[in-house]
């Protein structure tokens, strides 16, 4: 993932200034200093939230709430882990929250099937028929798998789309979701499997 | 074969298997024909969800998405200064005499209950206090604990010196005050904060 942690000259030309400058200068009470790290991230934090929540406004609002809260904890930052792991955790936390509220009123239901329990190598990942690619559009087949995103936990999802999407290593998905390496392995996986097994349901 | 890859398929996939986790894969897919076909429909499926990959622009442009945010910020924190009965932003508002003024009080009332305690009892233990940052309602320092009493919207914080002499007024929080001494029993550095609103602990650390 391309994150901007030390001086580097962007677009323009100008010399941008690394995110834990940037933090600290925050941690002085800098909102100008902030807005740099705003501008840099909102995107990013947008399309890990959209793809978590997968609706354009609560997305944005979810966004809005995460830097705002973030401005409010950097106090506590000590600069251990990177701005982006920091943000992205407290967005992806928002994100997972909010679709548990929404599954607890009963607005959406999770279809995490396939557990570790069961086989799915036979049932699944080994027949190649799993490729809807060969059947559908291209905008038909991301029509499906967004679909199929939205039945995954939120646990599940959030993995997913910060690999998937984001591009984020298993390390920096551990961070950023608190949980362990094998965590990030096995819920990437079964999220995967679940996706499969629904895409191939679809058809 | 009793024991697919199962989730090491994915690690091994995206390349994120340790070298021993990456023999042991290498070793297993050698005799599991299974598995050999887990792993091509996994990569196949993989390469399908970065094909369709499109990536979510918001609506609004940055700079009006910041100045919701900082929107947002300046509200709370209106907010945040309207609520707080203000012994300490007002304070902090008020002419440089009256905060002179109380300083000086402070240190007088530290000063005498510090007296009277020392003079009823030597402590038994003098308690080093190096605080830095109070976020919870009981926090561990080194060479005891400091209780931070909270009193209504202030915090108190309760330190076991037996004498005081206030060096320095100050304040780096936001509408609190900070009192700055050296402790004549261990030497330590005590910073006195009052006027800190006790935030809620957020299970998450965050």
């Amino acid at each position: 993932m391309d994150t901007p942690t030390s001086k580097s000259t962007d677009a323009s030309g100008e010399v941008e200034t690394d995110d834990l400058t940037l933090v600290r200068r925050c941690q002085n009470g800098e909102l100008d200093a902030y807005e740099v790290l705003v501008v840099r991230y909102q995107q990013r934090v947008y399309n890990v939230l959209y793809g978590i929540v997968r609706n354009a406004g609560d997305a944005e609002e979810l966004c809005q709430e995460a830097f705002v809260k973030a401005w409010r904890s950097l106090k506590h930052f000590k600069g251990d882990s990177s701005f982006y792991t920091w943000i992205y955790r407290i967005a992806t936390n928002l994100g997972i929250d909010k679709k548990r509220r929404a599954a607890r009123h009963g607005t959406v239901g999770f279809d995490d099937a396939i557990k570790s329990d069961d086989n799915p190598v036979a049932d699944t990942l080994a027949s190649k028929e799993v490729t809807p690619r060969k059947h559908a559009e291209r905008g038909e087949l991301r029509a499906a798998i967004d679909a199929a995103i939205e039945k995954l936990s939120p646990d599940h999802r959030a993995v997913f789309v910060l690999y998937e999407l984001e591009g984020m290593d298993y390390k920096d998905i551990a961070r950023t979701v608190g949980c362990s390496l094998g965590t990030v392995m096995s819920r990437l996986h079964y999220a995967r499997l679940n996706l499969q097994k629904m895409l191939k349901d679809m058809k | 074969m009793k024991e697919h890859l199962e989730e090491l398929l994915s690690g091994y996939v995206d390349e994120q298997l340790t070298a021993d986790e990456r023999a042991r894969a290498d070793q297993h897919l050698a005799a599991c024909a299974e598995c050999r076909a887990a792993l091509e429909a996994l990569r196949a499926f993989k390469a399908t969800v970065r094909e369709t990959k499109v990536a979510h622009t918001m609506d609004v442009t940055p700079e009006f998405f910041w100045s919701q945010v900082k929107r947002r910020i300046q509200e709370e924190d209106r907010r945040a200064a309207a609520e707080t009965p203000s012994f300490g932003g007002a304070w902090w508002g008020a002419p440089l005499w009256r905060r002179l003024a109380f300083a000086g009080i402070t240190a007088l009332v530290v000063a005498a209950i510090g007296i009277a305690l020392f003079q009823e009892k030597e402590p038994e233990s003098p308690t080093p206090v190096v605080f830095a940052e109070v976020d919870s309602a009981s926090t561990t320092v080194r060479g005891g604990e400091v209780q931070l009493a909270n009193r209504g919207d202030h915090a108190l914080i309760v330190i076991p010196e037996s004498y005081v002499e206030v060096d320095s007024v100050r304040t780096e929080v936001p509408n609190a005050t900070v009192i700055t001494y050296e402790s004549p029993v261990t030497g330590d550095t005590v910073i006195q904060m009052m006027g800190v609103q006790l935030e809620e602990e957020d299970p998450r650390g965050m």
